[in-house]
């Protein structure tokens, strides 16, 4: 089993297949080689036998001429001796012109074949016949030898000139006999088996070294692809990877090049894509979070609403025990205080209303300076430095108070030997070109926020962490780790960006930019500065949360107003219906059942246009448009409406019910 | 008065002159001669010298494109000098012109019965050779040589008198094919001191030439030749005829014929004059010496 998965590993290894390709092309090629090699020496040698054989043939012809001539048996006998000293003459025969045998000598240890070859006559006639013919030497070959026939020519008669002077001109020899002499193959056989031997010991030579020089030239090309492979599947598996080494610049030295930035390539988009999933878990966690957060907080305003106003308008009543003053004043305080947390939940959750007004941030800055440096040590220095301009800009006056009292606490807390807290501002510019320190993307005219301090500051693992909910560097029970996440929440709902510039030992410094608002004039808003003031006129009241409902009825009712109240949308459409005329103003709840408030407007709307409205919510404007389909764009710029947040005060309450009735009366 | 006269006697000379006959010496001949070869030539040049006559000279080998015999026959010379066994072959058919030749061996059958036809042979008289190797080699005894009965018969019977005049044994052994050289030569072994090798090509021929030399080497006998190209072979002497004196010796015939002879009167003849050429090498090798008169009027080659 094992030899067989060996065999298949084998098979399906590019090495071995191009080992074997190889081993086959140097084997075809050596055995064509060896068989041209073999043919062409065989013929080489036959040639070379054929070429020895009519010279000597010729050689003995001429020096066996005067034997011939004279017939006489022993002239013949040396020559004929001398021919076969020659090692592949074995037999010599002589014959006169008639066929009459002059003289036949074989070579000791032949004699056996002068028998043999006298055998065939006619062969030896018609050789002699043909060497007459053509009077030239011919060749017969037979299996084992060659036979060489050659005419013995007289020399050039004499004639009378040419017999007394040189220069006589000859007559022509005359054929006076023939030779025949038989060389053997059998050396050449022998030399051709050499040949044969070395032809196949040759090459088998030649084809081991060959395989063994293929075998190292095609590991040194496979070792760099196997490390490639083993890089792959140890990426597949295990999704970890080991750079191939770059042993050479070739084709396999780049494409392990290509591997390696490739995995590199791979590796970056792994950790990117856990980086995603990361946040992509955390951002829904937090999406959970926030959206439990902002139900309960949600819910949880309602209640306070009802505490707070009920409080209120007990205070208002005046309780006569100071004991009972005191408690209440005690409850009116942890709701302030349950207000302030649950606002802080929904803005974690970003479903903090925020109410934005236009703002002077200089003037923000110079209300709260007061209280940021109750909130710092005497140990602290902190330096306020504002511009001259006036920097306008829509802003929730108590968020962005918020914001600063969380980077002063935080900054109070990096310098807990001391130091000094500066607050600055001033305006930016951003175009195209901006490369400032905050990332704004949105080109215009900012106005500028920086709070820095000259504290121990942060390391970057630290600074990249500082806006993630729950992130904290204080010790358990100091800090929720949801401040920075908050501050981010809210300047990202004022459209702002926030940036923090921080190094170890050398402080830290939070950027803030918010889009400067010059356009519009700061509002002189102060608290309570809505007169509690009733009214004779009949208020629909739309609200789905029966407490709520039944508080805000007993204010309206208490301070003389006449109120429809209904407990979804339907019903404020069908009691619109039914008392449509004596109808002043529509006070509707924006999250309700069956009919969302803005939908329930519309519809009256239509029947009546012009009926005044006045909306409440507990989310955030954008937030609550988006969430309950009201409009694509914010809901407080369209003309006859107003927005109310929760959670709702009696007089704050009482107040924009009278600004709205009054305003649309004018 | 003079210088007429003086006109008038130059006038009938003129006229004497015209009216003279052509002198018979001055008349045409043309030498016909087989190829240019040196002794030839040597022949052609002593028949010039001698030969007060127009003397025109046709070379065979130069005329192959042509029949000769009519050429002759177109031109009608008073007489045509063959010089050679070949011209003598070639213008034989010419019957009407007398035919003086040279340097043609005696043997040749052409040359004989024809009565347009005379001249000059190149046999050296037998008597002449054998008186000169008697000389030569005082104690050479024996001589053997072998003939054709059919071509040499005369002048073996010449040869067998003069040795005996001479004191000489001749064993003359008679040959009628060439194959047999050897056998004959071997029948006289250790019966001669010398061979005499005459010339006769259905005797001689390259084999015969080569088991003769290794004949005589073998048994370390001096042959004695007709033609000095056989001496660069092992031959000791030779006997030749002098081209130049045979070309003295045709003109004279010439002149007779132009003079009014008739060439059926005039005999062939003999060269007249010897040219002797001794192998000095070969004679030391042989361990023979040679007399100081025969070697002063010999030419010697060989000499180291």
């Amino acid at each position: 089993m094992r030899l067989t998965d060996f065999l298949k590993a084998k098979r399906e290894s590019l090495g071995a297949k191009i080992l074997l390709i190889t081993t086959l092309f140097i084997m075809v090629m050596y055995v064509s080689f060896s068989f041209f090699i073999v043919y062409y020496q065989n013929r080489v040698l036959k040639e070379h036998l054929l070429y020895e054989g009519r010279q000597l043939a010729g050689l003995t012809a001429h020096s066996l001429r005067l034997g011939v001539f004279a017939e006489n048996k022993e002239l013949l006998k040396g020559p004929i001796e001398s021919i076969l000293q020659y090692k592949e003459t074995i037999y010599v025969q002589v014959y006169a012109p008639d066929g009459k045998l002059l003289q036949a000598l074989a070579k000791p240890g032949r004699e056996h074949l002068i028998d043999l070859i006298n055998e065939h006559p006619d062969v030896r006639m018609k050789a002699m016949t043909e060497v007459k013919g053509s009077g030239s030497i011919i060749s017969i070959e037979q299996s084992e030898n060659i036979d060489f026939w050659a005419p013995v020519v007289s020399g050039d008669k004499y004639t009378e000139e040419s017999l007394f002077y040189d220069q006589g001109p000859g007559t022509g020899g005359d054929i006076i006999g023939y030779v025949r002499i038989v060389l053997t193959k059998e050396e050449m056989q022998k030399m051709m088996r050499e040949v044969v031997k070395q032809s196949i010991i040759v090459p088998v030579l030649f084809l081991i070294a060959g395989w063994i020089i293929s075998y190292f030239i095609i590991r040194g090309i496979i070792s760099p692809l196997k490390k490639l492979m083993t890089g792959v599947k140890s990426l597949e598996a295990t999704g970890a990877f080991e750079k191939v080494p770059l042993e050479t610049n070739d084709e396999i030295g780049k494409l392990a090049s290509a591997f390696n930035d490739m995995a590199d390539t791979l590796k970056q988009r792994e950790e990117e894509k856990q980086q995603l999933e990361e946040q992509l878990r955390h951002s829904q966690k937090m999406e959970a979070v926030g959206t439990l957060a902002g139900g309960i907080a949600h819910d949880f305003n309602n209640i306070l609403t009802v505490i707070k106003s009920y409080g209120q308008m007990l205070q208002k009543t005046g309780l006569k025990k100071e004991d009972e003053r005191r408690f209440l004043d005690q409850i009116l305080s942890s709701t302030h205080k349950a207000s302030a947390l649950t606002r802080g939940l929904l803005t974690f959750s970003r479903k903090q209303t925020i109410n934005p007004h236009p703002v002077n941030l200089n003037l923000l800055i110079a209300d709260i300076e007061d209280m940021l440096r109750r909130i710092i040590d005497e140990s602290i220095e902190l330096e306020v430095d504002t511009t001259k301009e006036d920097l306008i800009v829509l802003a929730d006056k108590l968020q962005m108070e918020h914001v600063l009292i969380n980077l002063v606490t935080n900054a109070r807390d990096a310098m807990p030997e001391g130091g000094r807290l500066v607050i600055s501002t001033g305006t930016i510019d951003v175009n195209a070109r901006y490369s400032g320190a905050v990332d704004a993307r949105t080109p215009g005219r900012y106005a500028l926020l920086s709070i820095s301090d000259t504290g121990t500051g942060m390391d970057l693992q630290t600074k990249e962490r500082i806006f993630d909910p729950f992130f904290t560097t204080k010790d358990v029970g100091k800090g929720t780790g949801l401040g920075m996440s908050i501050v981010y929440g809210i300047i990202n709902q004022h459209k702002g960006y926030i940036d923090v510039r921080s190094e170890p030992g050398k402080g830290t410094a939070f950027d803030i930019l918010l889009p400067l608002d010059e356009s519009a004039p700061e509002e002189e808003r102060t608290e309570g500065m809505h007169e509690v003031k009733g009214g004779t006129e009949t208020i629909l009241l739309a609200e789905d949360d029966s407490d709520v409902r039944t508080l805000i009825t007993d204010i309206l009712t208490l301070a003389g107003y006449t109120v429809i109240a209904a407990g979804d949308g339907d019903e404020a459409v069908e009691k619109f219906i039914q008392n449509k005329d004596r109808i002043d103003l529509l006070l509707l709840d924006v999250k309700m059942p069956k009919k969302n408030g803005k939908v329930v407007y519309k519809e009256i709307s239509r029947m009546a246009p012009g009926t005044k409205v006045l909306f409440m919510s507990g989310y955030a404007a954008e937030d609550t448009e988006k969430r309950e389909g009201i409009s694509d764009k914010p809901l407080l710029p369209e003309e006859g409406t107003e927005l109310l947040f929760k959670p709702l005060v009696p007089d704050e309450i009482l107040g924009r019910i009278r600004e709205m009735l009054d305003k649309h009366s004018e | 008065m003079k210088s007429g006269l003086g006109y008038l006697c130059y006038a009938f000379f003129i006229v004497l002159s015209c009216l003279a006959p052509t002198p018979v010496y001055s008349a045409s001949v043309i030498s016909v001669q087989s190829i240019s070869i040196m002794p030839y030539n040597e022949a052609f040049k002593g028949l010039k010298g001698a030969c007060n006559c127009d003397l025109k000279q046709f070379l065979l080998s130069e005329m192959q494109r042509y029949d000769v015999v009519k050429e002759l026959q177109r031109e009608r010379p008073q007489v045509i000098v063959a010089i050679g066994s070949g011209a003598v072959e070639k213008i034989k058919a010419i019957k009407n012109i007398p035919i003086v030749y040279l340097m043609v061996p005696d043997t040749q059958s052409d040359i004989t019965g024809k009565s347009n036809m005379t001249g000059v042979n190149m046999d050296i008289p037998p008597d002449m050779q054998l008186d000169i190797v008697r000389q030569a080699l005082p104690e050479v005894g024996d001589i053997g040589l072998l003939y054709n009965p059919v071509q040499q018969g005369g002048f073996i019977e010449k040869a067998k008198a003069a040795a005996a005049s001479a004191g000489i044994g001749l064993t003359a052994n008679a040959v009628g094919n060439p194959r047999k050289v050897s056998d004959q030569l071997n029948l006289m072994t250790g019966k001669i001191k010398a061979f005499w090798m005459l010339p006769d090509v259905s005797v001689i021929t390259p084999e015969t030439v080569e088991i003769l030399f290794l004949y005589t080497l073998k048994n370390k006998l001096p042959v004695i030749t007709f033609s000095s190209k056989f001496l660069e072979m092992g031959a000791l002497m030779s006997f030749e005829v002098d081209p130049n004196d045979m070309g003295v010796q045709a003109a004279e015939i010439i002149s007779r014929i132009l003079s009014g002879a008739d060439v059926n009167q005039i005999p062939d003849t003999n060269a007249r004059k010897i040219n002797i050429t001794i192998n000095d090498r070969t004679a030391k090798k042989l361990g023979l010496t040679i007399s100081n008169e025969i070697l002063n009027k010999a030419r010697v080659i060989n000499r180291d």
